[in-house]
């Protein structure tokens, strides 16, 4: 099945780290090691493609910390099957999370 | 943004962004700005609070930052990819919906484009790439020069060449190759077949190689090797049904049989000729047959192409070879002190044929022109519906740079569709001009269109396209929509801009068009002037069949004048035949070189004329009918043994001895050692009529002088090709087995000495009818389109009371006024162009007053009757129906 997008290696990886909660840019950047010319325009595809979408954080919550409110991205439906089918490929992306703690560098 | 002093990123790091962020489509800009300003803002703070804000966590960020930048641009690409997409989807839907526009649009920019095109691929082979050689343009042709005598130019001998081929630095080949006629028997009638000798290192220049079999090796050029030939495309064709076993072969002539090894590609030419057979060149220089020779057996002449090295200039090049040719020549060598010259393939071709192609290329250039502006003006025309359309799309946000790409995107649509038509228009234009050009220039067979012929179309097709794209769309997208829909309300003054854009782009058509009528009418009436020249000799119903008397069974000259002695004799008793002679040539094709004239009693450092000489048989006058002024004709004493006699033609008679009469007095060339007597004085002749020479012509005696190449040229008293199978048997009674090498009747020889000029009269008078018919469109497009805008006000006057004439009159006055700007400006740009096509000309100046009035008049006639048209509906418009016309 066809996505709209190639199911590479950094694909999965991003749609994997997506699916643990990394959900902002820099984020997903530290936790596959990806440089951020690949992350972004890769979340940019995929949002096109529909594997994901992407939303503001809450007013709210960046004005009580006193900064800009972030935009986070989500797996939709179709982007959860693009991951499974990448994780065929890939099966390292599965492992690669399972021992790294999932708060990671996000506080919010 | 709302940032806190500490939490602040470094300035850097936002000026990056700031950076980046412009080249981010601007629809998407804040977004993204406020994304990575957000991440780095956020991550500032986390660092600032771990306390890990050290000059690697800097590293970091400052190289996320440089990801950014490509996020940015492959944003902007994706976005004018897109648009790209949208553009060409929207501009194809338009383009089909109009279809009027699109296929009238399309047809001229298709006409133009291919006639570019054709004329480019000429141009390309003939002038800017001319031979089929490696480094072709560093190849030149080598021909040795009499210094006193300018053009007088002959091919080095042998020995001189293999010195040259030896010793010479600045060359990276030097190629010998010479011409002969082969007599081929066994296969029906005897046929003469026309052969080039090659060395086989010629083809380690080439670049086209046998399209079947093999090369020539070193081998083959050795003495006693086993015959072998490489026969023609044309000859595989016609005489072995293009049999691919024809490999191994036997090619019979009178005294050998030959070897087929290999098929030559039909491209294949080496001084703009075709041969039928290509031999091997012995190593061995055998003694001269040539026709240059006539009165002397020298040694053998070889022609020359060589390729210059790269940093070496042609005239260090010259010099090397004139020092190696004085020490090659021995003594006793014909042509001593000749010097050397290289003579480039464009000279070769003739300076005549190159100006005519560039004249021709500019003529389709100004057809390009004429296409571009009639195309801009429908385009105008069409934008002004749209100019509503695009007045709203402004008001509503769109960039004007958005709205220039789309309308150049369906400019650039209809000349990429008007490319690949004109692309086949070209070719078939190109077949055409081939098929019909080539017997008169015999470069064009190798003519075709190659990779960069197409990549010209390709060119011109987006130049054309930006160009009658680009005015209008800046245009367009100027509107402001107050005035569209102001101008809506009150269409009778409705677009003057546009409209003051269309007057000019018409008056610039007419104005090609005139230069381009003046051309071709200027062309018609030198080439209608040439028909009528008197060139002295009477060309009606002559024929000359050449022959070539082979070495074997005519080696003596005793030999040669019984053949010809028997031939004329029988075929002199046809009932059709008037008169029949033998001679070396009949004008226009005179005969062999002669020489430089020395008078006798005259100082020998005196320069006089080199002449063409012509060996003749007593009746040779009568079959001319070039009248004899003074003296007598030849008779049968002049002949072997008797005292040398000539008969010279009255200007070179009158050169010679101006003040008394020729007859009696002797002369002799440079090389001869007895003197001749002059006994008779014939007319002057023209071998051309647009021939400039002099017209110093000698005639010798063909009984005292025999010579094994000559012609039997006949007079009849009804069509020559009527008799025509009757004087081949006549010959063929006399030897069975010898080949007429090539039959022509005079009228034809004429006609093909203009037949180039014939073929460019054709070219150029094709071109100007498009030209014109392009630029009636143009205007009868505008004046439509003035009638359809002043509906209005044409129904106001004629409720007013205006009559029909005075309707048509304003009509036609408004195409009038633009016509006779365009010829006005025309005329000035003709004398301009004119003076290119001074040297082509014959008995017309480029100011001749008939020509310029008389196109001019016909273009009014044209473009008023253009005019007539969209006059005449408007005096049929009905007041009633025009007033409501919004």
């Amino acid at each position: 099945m066809g996505y709209g997008v190639n199911l590479s290696a950094s694909t999965a990886m991003i749609l994997q780290a997506l699916a643990n909660g990394y959900q902002y840019g820099f984020d997903v950047m530290d936790i596959t090691g990806l440089p951020s010319g690949t992350v972004y325009p890769a979340l940019r595809r995929f949002e096109e493609a529909g594997l994901v979408r992407s939303k503001w954080e809450k007013e709210k919550v960046a004005e009580a910390e006193q900064r800009p409110p972030r935009r986070y991205y989500e797996l939709t439906k179709l982007g959860n099957d693009a991951l499974r089918e990448a994780v065929k490929r890939y099966h390292f992306v599965e492992s690669m999370f399972t021992s790294l703690n999932k708060s990671g560098l996000s506080e919010s | 943004m709302r940032d806190k002093k500490g939490k602040s990123p470094g300035r850097i790091y936002r000026f990056l962004i700031s950076l980046a962020s412009l080249v981010v489509p601007r629809g998407q800009r804040a977004d993204w700005k406020q994304e990575w300003n957000a991440e780095l803002i956020y991550r500032w703070s986390l660092l600032n609070k771990w306390r890990t804000l050290n000059m690697k966590s800097r590293f970091d960020l400052f190289n996320r930052c440089r990801g950014a930048f490509r996020d940015a641009g492959l944003l902007q690409l994706h976005q004018l990819r897109e648009g790209f997409f949208k553009d060409v989807q929207y501009g194809c839907r338009l383009l089909i919906k109009h279809r009027g526009f699109t296929v009238v649009s399309v047809l001229t920019l298709a006409l133009a484009i291919g006639a570019n095109t054709a004329i480019f691929s000429v141009v390309y082979h003939l002038i800017l790439n001319p031979l089929n050689i490696k480094n072709g343009n560093r190849a030149v042709y080598v021909w040795r020069a009499n210094p006193k005598q300018r053009g007088m130019m002959i091919a080095p001998t042998a020995d001189i060449v293999e010195k040259w081929r030896q010793d010479a630095k600045s060359f990276d080949a030097i190629e010998p190759y010479t011409s002969d006629a082969i007599n081929i028997v066994g296969q029906g009638e005897p046929e003469s077949l026309a052969a080039y000798l090659i060395a086989p290192t010629m083809f380690d220049i080439l670049t086209e190689m046998p399209r079947l079999g093999r090369p020539f090796t070193g081998e083959d050029a050795k003495p006693g090797a086993q015959p072998v030939v490489i026969i023609s495309d044309n000859v595989w064709k016609s005489h072995f049904g293009a049999d691919r076993a024809v490999l191994g072969r036997q090619l019979t002539t009178t005294d050998k049989s030959y070897t087929i090894v290999g098929v030559m590609s039909s491209k294949f030419q080496l001084d703009g000729r075709h041969p039928d057979l290509w031999l091997p060149l012995p190593k061995e220089p055998e003694t001269n047959t040539s026709a240059l020779s006539f009165r002397s057996s020298g040694p053998a002449l070889r022609s020359v192409v060589a390729i210059l090295k790269k940093d070496v200039s042609p005239d260090k090049a010259k010099a090397e070879l004139d020092v190696l040719s004085v020490q090659a020549e021995r003594p006793d060598a014909p042509f001593k002190g000749w010097t050397t010259s290289l003579v480039t393939p464009l000279d070769y071709l003739g300076s005549d044929v190159a100006q005519a192609l560039y004249i021709l290329f500019a003529a389709v250039g100004f057809v390009l022109l004429i296409a571009c502006a009639n195309v801009a003006n429908l385009m105008l025309a069409r934008n002004t519906v749209r100019a509503k359309e695009v007045a709203i799309r402004t008001a509503l946000g769109a960039a004007r740079i958005r709205l220039v790409r789309q309308l150049l995107t369906e400019t650039l649509l209809l000349a990429a569709v008007g490319g690949i038509l004109g692309v086949m228009i070209g070719y078939a234009g190109l077949n055409v001009i081939i098929t019909y050009g080539k017997t008169q220039i015999p470069q064009l067979a190798q003519v075709s269109m190659n990779a960069v012929a197409l990549g010209f179309a390709f060119g011109i097709s987006l130049l054309t396209g930006l160009l009658c794209g680009f005015l209008p769309s800046l245009n367009a997208s100027k509107a402001n929509l107050n005035d569209i829909l102001k101008e809506a309300g009150q269409s009778a003054s409705a677009g003057i801009r546009h409209n003051r854009i269309r007057n000019l782009l018409t008056i610039a058509e007419i104005a090609l068009s005139l230069v381009l009528l003046v051309a071709a009418g200027l062309m018609t009436r030198s080439f209608i002037r040439l028909q009528n020249v008197d060139l002295g000799f009477d060309t009606t119903n002559t024929i000359s069949l050449s022959l070539a008397l082979p070495k074997s069974r005519y080696d003596t000259k005793p030999q040669q004048i019984q053949f010809f002695q028997q031939a004329v004799d029988r075929i002199r008793h046809i009932p059709q035949v008037e008169v029949a002679e033998v001679s070396s040539g009949i004008p226009p094709e005179t005969g062999v070189m002669g020489g430089q004239l020395e008078v006798e009693g005259r100082n020998s450092g005196e320069k006089l004329p080199s002449i063409a000489a012509t060996i003749a048989g007593p009746d040779y006058f009568k079959v001319t009918r070039i009248p004899l002024v003074q003296g007598r004709v030849f008779n049968e004493k002049d002949q072997i043994g008797s005292d040398s006699v000539a008969i010279l033609s009255e200007a070179l008679a009158r050169q010679c001895w101006p003040d008394e009469s020729a007859v009696g007095k002797r002369f002799r060339f440079s090389e001869d050692k007895q003197w001749t007597t002059v006994v008779g004085v014939a007319g002057t002749i023209k071998t051309s009529p647009v021939g400039t020479g002099k017209g110093f012509y000698v005639y010798f005696p063909y009984y005292q002088s025999p010579f094994p190449f000559a012609r039997i040229i006949v007079r009849t008293k009804t069509d020559p090709m009527a008799v025509l199978q009757s004087l081949k048997a006549q010959i063929w009674a006399v030897d069975p087995n010898l080949p007429i090498t090539s039959i022509k009747t005079v009228d034809q020889m004429i006609a093909s000495t203009m037949a180039d000029r014939q073929l460019n009269l054709i070219l150029l008078s094709i071109f100007t009818v498009i030209a014109v018919v392009m630029a009636s469109v143009g205007i009868y497009g505008v004046m439509s389109y003035s009638v359809s805008q002043r509906r209005q006000e044409i129904g106001i006057r004629v409720a007013l009371g205006a009559q029909n004439a005075d309707i048509m009159r304003s009509i036609l006055g408004h195409g009038l006024v633009l016509t006779l700007i365009g010829i006005v400006l025309g005329l000035g740009a003709s004398a301009a162009f004119s003076r290119f096509l001074a040297n082509l000309l014959f008995g017309v100046r480029t100011t001749d007053a008939t020509t310029l009035v008389g196109v001019s008049g016909l273009l009014l006639i044209v473009a008023l009757s253009a005019c007539y048209i969209p006059a005449r509906r408007a005096t049929k418009l009905d007041p009633l129906t025009a007033l409501r016309y919004e």
